[in-house]
Formats: structure tokens, sequence, C-alpha cells
């Protein structure tokens, strides 16, 4: 069981304010750095953290020091993956145009590409640089100095020069709809200074009363599987009216790529001395 | 039909990488076709800094870790030599028997060759002019050049595994269409055999039956 925080109301929250279902969704994946005078064990400001950060040569992992430069990033984030959904309506054209038996193929056609898509996502997610930083998080019994945090937005803000050029793009094909098409693309830095060499303290052997799933907190909240590990009911799918397909496809897509961020982020607070079940 | 042949890049590994390399690759393959439920199994390899998907399936892995041996054994008996392995999805298609005919054929929709170069591990000699410096520090220098080997592989190892991801999005339209309650779609994964000869008559076969002279890019 996983508890979301934030990122499920904040994807809610986006879609009731979407103007239209053709904006595109931006999804961040942010690595944020602890803020300097935490100490997790003591809860008391730590010296050494303050020393170093005077220094910018002596840290590489303090970026962002030049908030006004980057424009879109706060002090100690930085954007380490960015995931464009978009699906572009084809003008001119009636969705729903067509005979029943066209449309049922188009649509077991359209199931297909779709699925084929969500596959190739799910292998994608694990390449990326991002993984092994949630993997170190979620193995890791220390308490690191960064967390993983989701954005969901409808704007793709710019990023520096610098940070572009530290970036690589992956465009996954296009699927057809009959309505248009499914475009989804992800930025990403192709190498993250080595977060395991920075400064780390072991969990505390202390009892956390508090934890989530004890009778003192909220039940777990249930939240919805990856299609790809769950029986999909595809006659169900199917039988949407084409033009609500896209809504399907968009929440499918931004759901699975912002419950993978949300992931990251939980991961990262159980490092933060957050006990999860 | 449409037979769509994809050559992965060639990597270069040596014998004790072989198998994690073709688990990886294969594996990855085999989860982009597999289209009807499957439960995927996170892997980690333990030589490199990779994840990689399976499909969860125990007689699948088991039949991949066999044709794995094979090839394994194919390769100690033929040392530093080039090879390929095969891995296609095919339909069975009835047709009308005949003497020398089966009832049914396979039209191969789809093919991909993983490419291999098997290096043996250069041994290290101890050259005249570095000789005082392996007195005193002679691993150094071979961990060096054996970690930056291993980088290398692991960013050849990823290109190819992007070089899956990206064929699989480009060309969908070939793939048949999903029938319900099938996991997989068939397929077979071709070794070199004992003799090329014999590998060089399976491609044949495979040509024959796909109806057009196999793309090799």
């Amino acid at each position: 069981m996983v508890q979301f925080r934030e990122c499920p109301s904040e994807l809610e929250n986006f879609y009731l304010c979407r103007q239209s279902n053709f904006e595109p969704v931006v999804i961040d994946v942010i690595l944020e750095q602890k803020p300097l005078d935490w100490d997790p064990v003591t809860f008391s400001p730590k010296p050494d953290l303050v020393e170093h950060s005077s220094s910018k040569d002596k840290n590489s992992f303090f970026w962002n020091s030049d908030q006004e430069e980057s424009g879109c990033e706060a002090k100690g984030e930085k954007v380490i993956e960015r995931w464009f959904v978009q699906h572009e309506s084809r003008k001119g054209r009636d969705c729903s145009s067509g005979s029943r038996r066209s449309s049922s193929n188009n649509l077991s056609a359209l199931y297909k590409k779709l699925l084929l898509l969500l596959r190739s996502l799910y292998v994608t997610f694990r390449l990326l640089p991002a993984y092994k930083i949630f993997r170190d998080l979620n193995s890791s019994g220390q308490i690191r100095a960064f967390k993983l945090l989701p954005r969901v937005s409808s704007s793709d803000k710019s990023f520096t020069q610098k940070d572009e050029a530290e970036m690589q793009r992956f465009w996954f094909t296009p699927v057809d709809t009959s309505c248009g098409r499914l475009c989804l693309s992800v930025l990403y830095r192709s190498s993250i200074s080595d977060t395991s060499s920075q400064s780390s303290t072991p969990m505390s052997p202390q009892f956390i009363p508090d934890y989530v799933g004890s009778p003192l907190t909220d039940p777990l909240r249930r939240f919805p599987s990856l299609p790809v590990s769950q029986p999909i009911d595809r006659l169900q799918f199917l039988s949407h009216h084409p033009q609500h397909i896209q809504n399907h496809m968009l929440w499918f897509l931004t759901q699975a790529l912002a419950v993978r961020a949300a992931t990251y982020e939980l991961t990262s607070s159980s490092s933060w001395g957050i006990s999860t079940s | 039909m449409n037979c769509e042949v994809c050559q992965l890049k060639e990597l270069e590994v040596e014998h004790f990488e072989i198998r994690e390399v073709l688990r990886c690759i294969l594996h990855t393959i085999v989860f982009h076709r597999a289209l009807g439920l499957v439960r995927p199994k996170d892997v980690d390899l333990e030589l490199f800094e990779i994840t990689y998907v399976q499909c969860g399936d125990v007689e699948l892995e088991k039949k991949i870790d066999e044709k794995i041996d094979h090839f394994i054994s194919w390769v100690e008996k033929h040392p530093n030599k080039k090879s390929q392995i095969c891995l296609s999805f095919y339909e069975v298609k009835s047709k009308q028997p005949s003497w020398f005919t089966n009832k049914t054929e396979r039209l191969y929709w789809e093919q991909w060759y993983v490419n291999l170069n098997v290096t043996q591990h250069p041994k290290h000699h101890s050259s005249k002019s570095h000789h005082t410096k392996l007195i005193v520090d002679p691993g150094e220098s071979a961990t060096e050049e054996r970690s930056c080997r291993r980088a290398m592989v692991e960013a050849s190892l990823r290109e190819v595994l992007f070089q899956i991801i990206k064929f699989v999005n480009e060309k969908k339209d070939h793939v048949p269409p999903i029938s319900e309650g099938v996991i997989y779609f068939p397929y077979e994964i071709t070794i070199p055999s004992s003799s090329d000869s014999a590998f060089g008559m399976d491609m044949i076969k495979r040509m024959l039956h796909s109806g057009h002279p196999t793309m090799l890019s």
C-alpha cells in the first residue's frame, strides 16, 4: 500500500482547471535538495552544511544559486525529467464519422498501439537516470540530502541554455486517434551529479508512533495500479464513444507518469524518516 | 505479409557477460511483444547498472535461458567469432497439405537480430616500459581499464535498449491484432548451430516462409 500526499490532488485539481483536453500536460520529476538548516536527527541547524553552501566550488550539488538566471526552478531544485503529453486535434474532421464496424476496427488498432506505447514507456522509465536515484532512495537506510518531487502543469517552462545542453530528448512516435494524435516525449538529464556521494545520515532507530497505517493515523488511501500490471477490461475500454477516448488516453498516460513521479517522491520521503507500509 | 527486420547494434562483450546481456535484450523485446496480461518483473543486471523488464513468466524465462545456454556452448566451440541471434515472431497459417509440405506454415512478421562480438579478455602483458609501475601497483591500471571497458559496454547496451524502444514505437502497423486470451505472439529464437552452413539453411528456410529476402541493414 502506498499513501499519496499532494500528487493525486494536484493531478485532480489540474484536470478540473484544464480549459481543454488539448492542452499539453507537463509532468516534471524534480530533484530537491533538502533545506540546509534541517537536521532530521537532531532537528537542529547543521553548521557544516551551511559552511559548505558558501563555497559553490566545493560542492557541485548546490544548484540554482542563481535563481534569477533559471527563472523556473526554486532554489535547491533541479528538473531531471520533463514529460510532455498532448493530444493534438485534427481539425476539420468529424470524430464520430465512419461505420460501426470500421470504428470497432479502429478502436482495436488504437488499443494495440496504446498498449505498445505503454510497454515502451514502462521500459523507458527504468532506463532514465532518475530511476537510479529512486532506487538509491528506496534501498538505502540513510537519510539523504535530497528527495524527488512531482510537479504537474500545462505549461512548458523553458530551461537555461546550460540546463538544455545537459538534457536529451526522446520522442515516442505519436499514436493516431480518430480525432488527432497522442504525442508523448521526455526531456531528461543524461547524467546527474552523483547523489550517492552526498552527505547522508544513518536513520536513527527511533520508534515512530504515527507511522502511515498505524491506528493513530487515517487509513491508507488506495491508489489505482498501473494498467500493465492489472487485467484490462478491453470490452469496457473499447465500448467508450470515440470522442471520449482521448480523455481516457490522456488520463491513462498522465496517471502512469504521475504515479511514477509520486512513487519517487514517497520513496524519498521514506529516507527522510517517514515510515511507510 | 510485411516482415519488419531490426538489426541491433553490435555489442562487444566478454564471455562472462553474454548471459546477462542476452537476457536483457531478449526479455526486453519479448516484453514489448507480450500484449496479453502480464505481471512485469523488474530485473537488475549484476554486471551493469541497468534494470530491464521481464514478463514474469517462469516458462518463458526457462526457454530463453535454454537458448542462451546453447548459444554459450556454441561460442565456446567458436571463440573470437562474431555471432548473431535471431528472435522471430510469426503467425501460424494453415494451408493445403501436400506430399512435401506441412499443413501449417509460419508467416514471419518480425525479426530481431542481436549481434554480438564475443572477445577474449586480453591478458595483461607486462611491457618493459611499465615494468616498474606494475611492481608498485600491478592491479590499478588493469582495474581502471576494466571499469572503463565495463562503462562502454553498459553505454552500448543502453543504446541497444533504446534502439528496441524506438523500433517498437516507429513500427506498429505490422503487429498482428491482439487475440483474446493470448499473452505472447508465437516466437522462435535461432542461434548459430554447430556448423555455420546449418545456420545459413535456417535463414533460407525463414526467407522461403516469409516470402521475400531478409533485409539486412
